[in-house]
């Protein structure tokens, strides 16, 4: 792999409340169980409604925000009472077994307008269409397509995924079929421990259900991948297995298919020189030119980066987490005060 | 103080092995080889699972007596380590010096990538860092996102060098640390962790792997010894309130820790002064003559009364009221049984000698005669009249029958048709309590020089009930007993094998011999609260012996918490029971054997027993699970009027019941699986 040294290039930007600067598009973020609705500077509190639903949301609360459906419904996941029940009574006990929670179809307004399924962990939705990508607890992958779900038999455990932009593409990161949330620490030798750790990336045909391509075969750990805004490049990170090394990867796909890779893989940041971004945070902007990502701080805080697409001129914007982008040059997070903050990155090459 | 653990290494059965040292924890002065990797304390969350092969089955290797169930130490299936809850940011230390194997480090926590962040360390003696001669490997487990102080692999570090801070990455609900330690070249993981869980329970591990304890060590010496009694020697000895990392190799180990409150506590008004839950009141008999305290062995002091002759006193009321002493001990609020002992000279020459026993449970006077001592004077000199006598345990000593009296030729019945004809010495004992004893002779020479051992129940060769050439084993019940080292062969030839030799006697019993402790007796104690025992000289005749002076003074007491055992296999349908209205600490020790060869070696064999506290007989409390016992652990019952106990027996897959109804204990064993064939209670 080849190792692209950090470069401080120039940077220019600029952070904007929300009253500030009006904005086209909106974000959504979960404050404290709650939707926060951020449309045209103004920050709505949306409270959940059953409405004609046969259930009540009376004491729900919603634990993730994952996306919106093309018609701007938005797809959120449910904190089950039990679960709060457990976690208020567990001090300090550790398992390793994730809680399966509700994920469900929201429309703007709060109302519940339909459950994508009972069991999920991480909920992906189509950029474009009617299409959800749903992990389990059990890292089992199904999909939602507005008529329910079906399950995909993946070649393992599927841990997070990526759409391409048109929808019809989907790449996951796949740890072995004997990987569970358990079994890292059941792991009686290192071989296996390490064996475990191992993930590769997969591309998913949508339309046609099949696994097109194993994109990745790297004895490390591949995850978090995302598409380009033009599609032809995939964005994902990787950790070596063992050594201190790692960072955000480009491999160039296929032009004429684009389900393949076209050229070995292009490491674009070092693990130590720029943050790994959390997964599902990379947002395009400026065509596609620069990234704004979260980097996870160890207290579970994040900070707001920005970076080239080439990986250079890594930039902290600011202390918050969950960016969204607003539009082509404008970027919302949640602040570190609770409050949305609108930043335009401006970094060059 | 008094010894409580032990480290026994055994095999096919009880039979005793030699014991491997290399890298065994050692005293404070000779740090144990690994160290923890963490200071402060934190609590289990999730313990190694020991059974990992045996299938799915719940696991609740360690559990301390009294814990809740949830969240506290239970090893869940297959668990590969070990989980201590600590918050985030806790510094962590490497065990020992090594190099790292494996890094990784820059996983946020929240991530959604599955995996988190590790250290690997590699403790080889290739690159100088092998622990005890052996190699290891340790691995540190849900590591903080940047939390890792080394920074490339091969990279050296130190014992207790900060090496990493931990955190929640990875698959987990808490922060904590995942530990796991195993031995290179396999890189298996060793067997459990141990801490401040067994100081009430025996933990007992055949593990023929090789095999890294830690320990955390309550207010107690933890002496483990090569063998299963006192009389086996010392490895090493692990301070109170500490802690310690031990490695085994080889064979099986058995760490035994003491039972509540099994700790044996001694009062002396000479050496060592009174130990904690003792107080001393009035005047000894002797109280102006104390300089005579005289310090003969560990277990008695002897005081002598005032010069020679007869003597009759009367300790209390009218008479010698400034001769009454009183040694007052105050019992734990622990109901139970308590044997009360207190020191006696066999060569205390009186007669009628009484002792006071008060306590809650009413007056007891003990009487203590002395048996006539006609073999004295003094230790003897190896004759028939008068014998060298075995005072101490062990009892060793250099002695030779060159120039020794030919007393006797011929043993019987046994050993009968040999020939002694050479020169013996003869040695006399007296057990209190029944004994295991082992006499061992040691010469050079052989077979010019040969000296064999004869064991009698008199002071009379046809009494003879065992013979050795270089060393016996018997279990005597109390009473008088000697051994006679013999010259072997014929005339002249019995007398040219006399040699100089080495004696060496050992007893199983701390105290069994008639010159230390004598067991005054046993009371109840129920109060719900600390009481006292009190122990006192009521009344004292002597000397027996008019030639002799006079030994009596009781200057010690001891008074031991007793735990009953029971013991017998159980099978289908049959059931136990332990009253303990008579025997109100009992304790449960679960011994199964699926091939009924009486071994109960074999993982196959585990079985785990939890124990309910339950409001009333047929209730389930689940809740109140009060400890539990497992396949060569015990758990201590204490019997409490009004309280229930269920025992859950099971295997995983099956599971019966039993009822402990305050002073009863019930166990049933009714439907276990194919691999369980039985159990034990005792």
């Amino acid at each position: 792999m080849m190792i692209k040294n950090f470069v401080q290039g120039c940077c220019l930007w600029l952070v904007m409340t929300g009253a500030q600067m009006a904005v086209a598009d909106s974000a959504v973020f979960v404050q404290d169980g709650r939707l926060l609705i951020y449309e045209n500077s103004v920050t709505r509190d949306v409270e959940l409604r059953a409405e004609s639903l046969d259930v009540s949301v009376d004491e729900h609360r919603v634990s993730e925000y994952w996306g919106s459906l093309d018609a701007g419904q938005l797809v959120v996941t449910l904190e089950p009472n039990e679960a709060r029940d457990v976690a208020a009574e567990e001090d300090h006990h550790c398992s390793h077994h994730s809680p399966g929670q509700p994920a469900w179809v929201v429309r703007r307004d709060g109302a519940l307008s339909g459950l994508l399924c009972t069991n999920v962990l991480r909920a992906y939705p189509s950029p474009v269409g009617e299409r959800v990508a749903l992990i389990s607890p059990d890292r089992d992958l199904s999909l939602w397509d507005g008529d329910g779900c079906t399950t995909v038999s993946a070649p393992g455990r599927v841990s997070n995924a990526g759409w391409s932009p048109d929808g019809r593409y989907l790449v996951m990161s796949v740890y072995p079929p004997d990987w569970s949330e358990g079994a890292v620490s059941e792991a009686r030798t290192t071989a296996d421990f390490l064996r475990l750790q191992n993930a590769d990336l997969y591309m998913l045909d949508v339309e046609s259900g099949r696994f097109v391509g194993q994109l990745t075969d790297d004895p490390g750990t591949e995850y978090g991948a995302f598409f380009s805004r033009d599609g032809r490049s995939l964005f994902y990170h990787w950790l070596h297995i063992s050594e201190n090394r790692g960072g955000l990867m480009r491999l160039d796909l296929d032009r004429d298919n684009g389900t393949s890779a076209s050229l070995p893989a292009v490491q674009l940041t070092q693990v130590g020189e720029t943050p790994l971004g959390r997964v599902t945070t990379y947002q395009w902007g400026r065509g596609g030119e620069q990234l704004v990502f979260e980097a996870g701080l160890p207290d579970g805080s994040g900070e707001i980066w920005a970076m080239t697409d080439e990986g250079t001129s890594a930039t902290k914007l600011a202390a918050g987490r969950k960016p969204q982008a607003l539009d082509d040059r404008s970027v919302v997070f949640m602040g570190a005060d609770g409050k949305p903050q609108v930043v335009v990155p401006e970094v060059t090459r | 103080m008094r010894e409580f653990g032990k480290v026994l290494m055994t095999a096919a059965g009880f039979a005793v092995l030699g014991v491997s040292q290399i890298g065994m924890g050692a005293p404070a002065s000779d740090p144990p080889p690994f160290g923890w990797p963490f200071s402060g304390n934190f609590r289990v969350t999730a313990a190694y699972d020991l059974d990992r092969e045996v299938g799915p089955r719940a696991d609740w290797t360690g559990w301390r007596s009294g814990e809740p169930t949830a969240g506290n130490g239970h090893a869940y299936d297959n668990h590969g380590g070990h989980d201590w809850g600590m918050p985030t940011g806790t510094n962590l230390y490497a065990p020992a010096a090594g190099r790292v194997n494996a890094i990784r480090e820059h996983v946020p926590n929240n991530d959604h990538s599955d995996t988190g962040n590790y250290l690997i360390l590699d403790h080889r003696a290739a690159t100088g860092t092998s622990v005890g001669g052996r190699d290891y490997r340790t691995r540190y487990w849900h590591l903080a996102q940047n939390g890792v102080i080394p920074s490339f692999v091969g990279a050296a570090v130190s014992k207790g060098q900060h090496i990493a801070i931990s955190d929640n990455t990875g698959n987990s609900t808490g922060p904590h640390l995942h530990y796991g330690v195993s031995l290179l070249p396999g890189d298996m993981q060793t067997c459990a962790f141990y801490n401040a869980w067994w100081e009430h329970d025996e933990f007992y591990n055949e593990n023929l792997r090789p095999c890294l304890v830690y320990l955390e060590i309550d207010n107690v010496v933890l002496n483990c010894r090569e063998g299963a009694s006192a009389a086996y020697n010392i490895l090493t000895s692990f301070s109170p309130n500490s802690r310690v990392v031990a490695t085994q190799h080889n064979t099986w180990w058995r760490v035994m820790l003491p039972l509540p409150p099994a700790r044996a506590y001694e009062a002396r008004t000479a050496a060592g002064g009174l130990a904690p839950g003792y107080s001393e009141s009035g005047t000894w008999a002797n109280w102006a003559s104390r300089s005579q305290v005289m310090e003969m062995q560990d277990d008695a002091n002897y005081v002598s009364l005032d010069g020679a002759g007869s003597r009759a006193s009367t300790f209390s009321g009218s008479g010698n009221v400034g001769d009454v002493a009183t040694f007052n001990y105050t019992i734990p609020a622990q109901r139970g049984l308590y044997d009360v002992y207190t020191t006696w000279p066999s060569d205390a020459n009186a007669a009628n000698v009484t002792y006071r026993v008060s306590h809650s449970g009413g007056t007891t006077d003990v009487m203590v005669d002395q048996v006539p001592d006609t073999v004295g004077p003094g230790s003897g000199n190896g004759t028939k009249a008068f014998p060298y006598q075995i005072r101490q345990n062990p009892y060793v000593v250099n002695h030779t029958t060159i120039g020794a009296q030919d007393q006797w030729n011929l043993y019987t019945p046994v050993g009968s048709t040999l020939p002694q004809e050479g020169p013996e010495n003869l040695y006399r004992f007296e057990l209190r309590e029944p004994a295991t004893v082992t006499v061992t002779v040691d010469h050079e020479g052989y077979p010019g020089k040969d000296i064999d051992i004869h064991l009698l129940s008199a002071a009379n060769p046809a009494t003879c009930f065992q013979r050795a050439d270089w060393t016996l084993t018997a279990n005597l019940n109390a009473g008088v007993y000697y051994i006679a080292c013999d010259s072997y062969g014929v005339g002249a030839a019995g007398n040219a094998r006399a040699s100089d030799y080495k004696l060496t006697v050992t007893f199983s019993e701390d105290y069994p011999l008639a010159n230390s402790w004598v067991k005054l007796g046993t009371f109840m104690y129920n109060a719900g609260s600390a009481g006292s025992v009190q122990v006192r000289e009521q009344s004292v005749t002597g000397p027996v012996n008019a030639a002799l002076p006079s030994r009596v003074v009781a200057d010690a007491i001891k008074v031991v918490p007793r735990i009953t055992r029971r013991s017998g296999w159980i099978s289908n349908a049959y059931a136990t029971r332990i009253d303990t209205s008579v025997d109100p600490v009992a304790s449960v020790v679960i011994k199964t054997d699926s091939s009924q060869n009486n071994d109960s070696n074999s993982m196959d064999d585990f079985v785990e027993v939890p124990i309910y506290r339950s409001p009333a007989a047929g209730v389930s409390n689940a809740s109140e699970i009060v400890g539990k016992a497992v396949t060569g652990q015990r758990f201590v019952c204490t019997g409490r009027a009004g309280d229930w106990y269920r025992v859950w027996l099971t295997n995983g897959t099956a599971a019966t019941e039993g009822w402990l109804l305050g002073d009863h204990l019930v166990g049933y064993h009714l439907d276990f699986a194919a691999d369980v064939e039985g159990w034990e209670l005792y």
